[in-house]
């Protein structure tokens, strides 16, 4: 056997600190913002409906307001707020011309090249008493379809306008004006589209527009009925998800699933996954209508469902699941966390509480430990990674999927996104679950059934790390046969940190290979044989360095 | 009336050398089963009218239905000889003239052949059926190839006798013939597996190591036995007797002289295996088969035969049965053969033990299975699960090899993947019960020493299919079973109803546990699969699966072949990613395996647990790699098992060890969802070229680097010309000469190709070896029937992955583009593959 030549020394010195080259790039900067410079002063306040907003806002005397902006409509932030500036001060007209206005950035390099920067100078404090205040907020913390309630805060402001797309989530802090900023739509393009897709006229068709197109809804509804349509039923925007066509109204006459069932759905503009979702079980069938290319399309939901059900089976034999925190602001968002740490922990599998902002792949594969993720979020964002949920190291699923996993219900083919729903269906069943869990005690020193892992076909003997607290006492196995005198429980095993047993640890320290500095050393010598010799280098301060023992000075 | 008890049983399970473990091994249709049933029927479980119809090991009712073995089912049987007979047993101790045979009827079609190396595992000896018509066929050379691999010793059975004397009406000679050809065959087999700790195995009439016989008549005899009725008669020694009544061996009625010459005075002799042993047999069937009343009734009383009351009104095919039962019963020729050539757990385990143990062989389990030590500590293998009458649950069913199991101890249930020291696949618990298979019944019994074959219960839900039980804290696991046949078939299955759907999960595990070979799992598009080895394999499965673990109606989709996405070339440029803050940079390439190294990963030859030097080794000098590559073997993967790997060909770059983890996570990714169809890869070397990282270590942690290698596989994949590999069978035919042309065309059209095409001699069967895309195959056979009018019998086993002829899968017009457009449809992903830009990276 040949011994390798140790590599020559590198020609150039070792990188320890970022290459000149390095540039931080704004990753994904907002690549659909759409500005409305050109529009007239009197379609922009249509738009954005400032007049109602003002009229709102006096109604309610409002001292302080805050705007929010989705990242897309940030460009016509400028405008829109000296709108309402103006609008919400002129009527005392106590008449200064200061503005004031703070950007609130939460996070601080991304996001805050944008145009706003320009018109958002700070200026002096001590305004009149009586003069209304208006901000703008921007990057939203997580979701920009959600109230940003954290943000407002900051700036104590008592009322809260939202633009754009909302998933209407209820909240719990502050007032909220709804600006759902209408888009264009060609209504007879709609209703060639609606003719092309139901022949007959008779068909039970919902009409649900998204937000931004709500206010065609009516409109649209009006034609179809005068091309014939009998059984059209316009949708409005309610505020409630948890209602069986989220956010909207339903036909008077189907309160049950059942008699949904029998209606079809056309929506305009194309519908959001967890919509989608949604709506797979509960309608016929889905229809949208794009009105950008102005042709309707079908939606194929079932393999979307069926790839959400392989998503969900990863956590049926996890044993580490990481509840990834998407929302600070929807009600019900912390009994929502305690209820899944309870729920994780009664099946004996070990949860960590994350929060890392805004959720995106990389921080989220930081934590290589996790199994899987349960994501808290809105309704309409809490399909995290799109359907698909590819792209994504570990599976992000929802509190109701991981219901599902953890084995509370079974999967029916049907899709809930909404907390309320989900923890009403908890509590209810986990009373039920307590007196079955009595039953089954199983003798302590012997290991649980491992669990089926059907996303491998194989078992899985990790997927419950914190097994049943165990008596302290040993029992001794005093058997004739040889030495079986290993203690069963899995939770000798697992490393203790701060009395706080950590499947975690255990992770880093069995299925790692790099364990911190150093240990891999003892690798390196092992295959170059010895390692280099340790010679003096030089000693001495600053000032001044001894070599060698020349006692030479540098 | 059964004519044993437990208590019997167990007594002799401590007489360890009077135990035999054996298994009936043969191709499909060769009578198995049939001729299990004349054992079973000496044993009394069975009336003697019934043995030979009953099929007692073909429990299932479709079993009974088809005619056709699917799982193979054991049975413990008690036997006596002749003390004289036992005398003979030369090479190993015995005790007593009681044996205690654990016997297993295993199913021949090629779809099962699983069952049949579950039941080698347990096995010391295998009895093997050879049809006397049809002779040596595929299966019988697939399951003699198994049963030498794992050191069991044959002995052979020529079954259906009668048919060639009442169906061919072959003269003595032209039998005597195609027996000893036969034998030349099997032997060839034998000789070719030849393995030297086993010894010379070779199967020799004149040794006793083969019967000839009919099971469905039940009857059967070995020269042994004929020689032991004329050794009295001629005043000579047996065994010199048996020499002399095989092969070219003659009696000169004339000089009363033996002579090896086949002429006298120009007059041809008969030979003696002829003149001595089939001409009274020729005769009785010649005599009953033309009602000759008297002849028959002077022949009876000259073999001593007797007849009782109404047996004497038969005639005919019926009277024929009863008096070769009589005159030569099966019973006694099998069990002859069994007790005298067949190891003792004692003498097999001897030799055995290095090949059935993954441990060191001189650690305390090593010894006690080495010496089949009922007091060394206790190891078990659980080789197969079998379904009790208790839905969902199971017997595990195995062989005791060292210690003793009772009931109520505590065991240590190492699962396929324990690797000593770690807790992975470790559990214990108290084994429940011991019970003893018999056939359709099981009997409880208290302990199994060493040696014995047994059913456990209490252990099932920690055993998916097969383990080793221990009570030593130090063993290791007994060598996993690997199979001749892989799961490469596969369908979807959905539930009618949706609330049935935890009944169909609950079932395809339940499923999964029954059979050795069956996969099940949850797809990644969300599609229940079930993947079996063939067609009828599925077929039984899913009607299991409808039937028994779910009980709930199903919707089956068409059968899939599952495929693997490779590369053809090398990338034809660095594939570079950044990640996803731009700081860290990796660079690789890959290129093909190479078949011969991806199929030493596959037959365990190169594996992850090697030593890296040895591993280094074997690629350095077997394949032709750098030595240094070769022990920077990062990882294999999927599952850090497969055919891919992950080589570190980068020099001096700092951190890297750190960003391993990650990059070998990234790995694992790919590797199981690949790029084109996310398929798993198969076949590919990826060599990571080039590292650059950030200095600081939060900005090179896992969430940057795990995405960054994952995408930088796929772009050196979809840079190298990536490709789709199907599985294909290798399919043997056998069919007569004036049929063969059907199967050319059958072939042809599925795309398969001839390449053997032997003539078995003395018969005008021609052995047609081929192959076959299997995703072409469905159907096969009932095609290749209709074709050939019946005359052609396929077996197809899984051979090897080719590549999808047809142009490049990323291109969409192509044939193979537009299968994996199929693909992703079904999966329910964006039709197009996407393009390398998504996941290169410009510099």
């Amino acid at each position: 056997m040949t011994v390798t030549p140790p590599p020559p020394p590198p020609t150039t010195a070792p990188v320890l600190s970022t290459p000149d080259d390095h540039f931080f790039t704004l990753a994904n900067a907002p690549t659909n913002a759409v500005s409305h410079r050109d529009l007239s002063d009197d379609d922009f306040r249509t738009m954005y409906e400032v007049d109602r907003t003002i009229a709102e806002v006096l109604a309610g005397d409002y001292r302080r307001v805050a705007l929010q902006f989705p990242d897309e409509s940030l460009g016509d932030s400028e405008r829109v707020y000296s709108m309402v500036y103006q609008g919400i001060n002129a009527v005392p007209a106590t008449g200064t011309s200061t503005e004031e206005e703070s950007k609130n950035t939460t996070s601080g390099c991304c996001g805050g090249k944008t145009s706003e920067d320009a018109c958002c100078g700070r200026t002096a404090t001590g305004k009149p008493a009586s003069e209304r205040k208006v901000f703008i907020l921007a990057d939203t913390s997580y979701s920009a379809c959600c109230v940003d309630e954290i943000a407002a805060e900051h700036v104590s402001a008592e009322v809260l306008v939202h633009y754009g797309r909302s998933c209407l989530s209820p909240t719990t802090r502050l007032p909220v004006i709804y600006v759902f900023t209408s888009n264009n739509l060609s209504i007879p393009a709609a209703v060639e589209g609606f003719k092309s897709t139901y022949p007959s006229l008779d068909t039970k068709v919902l009409l649900v527009a998204d937000v931004t197109y709500a206010s065609h809804t009516l409109p649209l509804f009006a034609a179809l009925k005068e091309a014939g349509y009998t059984n059209v039923f316009p949708t409005e925007i309610i505020h409630d998800p948890a209602s069986l066509l989220p956010n909207r109204t339903l036909p008077v006459d189907c309160n049950s699933e059942e008699a949904l069932r029998d209606w079809s759905l056309f929506h305009i503009s194309e519908p959001l996954p967890s919509l989608l979702l949604i709506l797979s079980s509960r309608v016929s069938q889905t229809h949208y209508f794009d009105p950008r290319t102005s042709s309707v399309k079908s939606t194929l939901s079932s393999p979307l469902l069926r790839r959400r059900y392989a998503l969900l089976s990863h956590a049926k034999s996890a044993g580490i699941i990481g509840i990834l925190v998407n929302t600070l602001n929807i009600k019900h968002y912390l009994p929502m966390i305690s209820h899944l740490k309870s729920k994780i922990r009664a099946a004996r599998r070990k949860s960590y509480l994350v929060v890392v902002g805004k959720v995106n792949v990389e921080k989220v594969a930081n934590f290589s430990e996790v199994e899987v993720w349960v994501g808290v979020g809105c309704w309409e964002q809490g399909v995290v990674g799109g359907t698909e949920g590819r792209g994504w190291y570990r599976p992000v699923i929802t509190p109701w999927e991981l219901s599902i996993a953890l084995g509370e219900r079974g999967w029916d083919g049907g899709w809930i996104a909404d907390f309320a729903e989900v923890l009403r269906i908890g509590e209810s069943e986990s009373h039920k679950r307590q007196q079955k869990e009595d039953e089954d005690e199983v003798d302590s020193d012997e290991d649980a059934p491992p669990e089926f892992d059907l996303r491998t076909g194989r078992y899985i003997s990790t997927s419950r790390p914190l097994s049943k607290s165990t008596s302290t006492t040993t029992t001794t196995i005093t058997t004739t046969s040889s030495a079986l005198t290993a203690p069963s429980n899995r939770q000798k095993e697992l490393i203790a940190t701060g009395g706080v047993l950590s499947p975690a640890a255990t992770y880093l320290r069995e299925k790692r290979t790099w364990q911190g500095l150093g240990s891999d050393l003892a690798l390196d010598q092992e295959q170059e044989a010895g390692g280099a010799l340790v010679e003096e280098g030089r000693s001495g301060v600053a000032r001044g360095y001894v070599v060698g023992k020349e006692g030479e000075r540098h | 009336m059964v004519n044993f008890t437990v208590p019997q049983i167990r007594e002799l399970m401590d007489r360890t050398t009077n135990v035999r473990n054996m298994s009936v091994i043969a191709h499909v249709d060769h009578g198995k089963s049939t001729l299990t049933d004349s054992l079973v029927q000496r044993a009394g479980i069975i009336s003697a009218a019934k043995a030979g119809e009953a099929r007692f090991t073909d429990t299932r009712q479709d079993e009974q239905d088809r005619c056709i073995t699917i799982k193979s089912t054991a049975i413990s049987l008690y036997a006596q000889l002749d003390p004289e007979d036992v005398k003979d047993i030369s090479n190993q101790k015995t005790n007593g003239n009681e044996f205690l045979i654990n016997l297993i009827d295993s199913p021949g079609h090629v779809d099962f052949s699983s069952e049949v190396t579950a039941a080698l595992r347990v096995t010391d000896g295998a009895l093997v059926v050879v049809d006397c018509v049809s002779g040596v066929c595929v299966q019988t050379e697939t399951v003699l190839r198994q049963a030498l691999g794992e050191r069991i010793k044959p002995v052979c059975i020529i079954n259906k006798v009668d048919r060639a004397l009442l169906e061919l009406q072959v003269s003595k000679e032209d039998l005597y013939q195609s027996f000893a050809r036969t034998v030349e065959s099997i032997n060839v087999i034998i000789a070719t597996y030849f393995d030297k700790a086993l010894g010379d195995c070779q199967v020799y009439p004149d040794k006793g190591t083969i019967a000839f016989g009919s099971g469905l008549h039940g009857w059967a005899f070995t020269v042994r036995q004929f020689a032991g009725r004329y050794a009295k008669k001629f005043g000579v020694d047996k065994n010199k007797m048996m020499e002399r009544l095989w092969g070219d061996s003659f009696f000169n009625p004339k000089t009363k002289k033996w002579t090896k010459i086949e002429q006298f005075e120009g007059k041809p002799l008969e030979r003696a295996f002829n003149q001595f042993i089939l001409d009274p047999i020729f005769k009785i069937f010649h005599a009953i088969m033309n009602f000759k009343k008297e002849e028959t009734a002077l022949l009876l009383t000259k073999l001593d035969i007797q007849l009782k009351g109404e047996e004497k009104d038969l005639e005919g095919k019926p009277l024929l049965k009863i008096v070769m039962k009589k005159f030569l019963p099966a019973a006694d020729a099998l069990l002859e053969m069994i007790c005298l050539h067949l190891p003792s757990p004692v003498t097999a385990q001897r030799y055995r033990a290095e090949t059935l143990y993954e441990g060191p062989i001189d650690d305390e389990c090593g010894v006690g299975i080495r010496d089949c030590d009922p007091k060394a500590p206790l190891m078990l293998y659980v080789s197969k699960m079998v379904p009790t009458s208790d839905k969902g649950r199971f017997y595990a069913f195995g062989r005791v090899f060292s210690g003793t199991v009772k009931s109520g101890i505590k065991v240590r249930i190492q699962g396929p993947n324990y690797i000593p020291g770690k807790k992975d696949d470790l559990f214990i618990k108290a084994i429940q019960r011991t019970i003893l298979m018999m056939g359709r019944y099981i009997e409880p019994i208290d302990d199994v020493p060493a040696g014995n074959i047994c059913g456990l219960v209490g252990v099932d839900q920690f055993l998916l299919k097969s383990g080793t039980l221990t009570t030593s804290d130090t063993a290791h696991n007994m060598k996993v079973m690997k199979f001749s046949v892989s799961p490469v078939v596969q369908v979807a299955v959905e539930v009618k109803n949706a609330n049935d759907l935890p009944k169909l999960v609950e079932g395809l595990k339940r499923l999964s546990k029954s059979d050795p070979c069956v996969l099940t799992y949850i797809s990644e598009s969300g599609e229940h699969i079930v993947a079996g080895a063939g067609e009828l394999h599925l077929e039984i499965c899913l009607k299991d699966l409808e039937e028994d673990h779910a009980g709930i109606p199903l919707k089956v989709s068409p059968p899939v072949v599952s495929y693997r996405e490779s590369v053809a070339s090398t990338s034809s440029m660095t594939a570079l990613s950044k990640s996803p803050n731009k700081h860290n940079r990796l660079y690789v390439s890959a290129e093909p395996l190479g078949e011969e190294v991806s199929k030493d990963i596959e037959s365990g030859k190169i594996s992850p647990r090697d030593d890296f030097k040895a591993r280094a080794r074997i690629l350095a000098d077997e394949h032709g790699w750098d030595v240094t590559d070769a022990r920077k073997i990062w990882c294999f993967g999927p599952d850090a098992n497969g055919a891919n790997l992950l080589v570190d060909q980068t020099k001096a770059v700092q951190y890297l060890n750190e960003i391993k983890d990650s990059v070998v996570s990234g790995f694992q990714w790919a590797t199981r969802e690949g790029p084109i169809a996310e398929e798993p890869m198969r076949s590919v070397r990826f060599n990571i070229l080039d590292v650059t990282l950030h200095a600081d270590a939060i900005h090179r942690g896992g969430g940057q680097i795990i995405p960054t290698a994952r995408r930088v596989l796929y772009a050196s994949v979809l840079l190298a010309e990536p490709a789709l590999l199907e599985p294909v069978y290798l399919v043997e035919i056998q069919v007569p000469e004036q049929a063969m042309g059907g199967i050319y065309g059958v072939l042809t059209r599925r795309r398969g190709h001839v390449f053997s095409e032997e003539q078995r001699p003395g018969t005008p069967l021609f052995n047609v070896k081929a192959y076959l895309p299997v995703n072409e195959s469905f159907g096969f056979t009932a095609d290749l029937r209709s074709n050939t009018g019946g005359q052609a019998f396929p077996q197809s086993v899984f051979d090897h992955w080719q590549v999808l002829p047809g142009g490049s899968p990323i291109d969409a017009t192509s044939k193979s583009g537009q299968i994996v457009q199929e693909m992703r449809k079904r999966k329910g992903l964006k039709e197009q593959v996407p393009d390398v830009n998504n996941y290169y990276d410009k510099l």
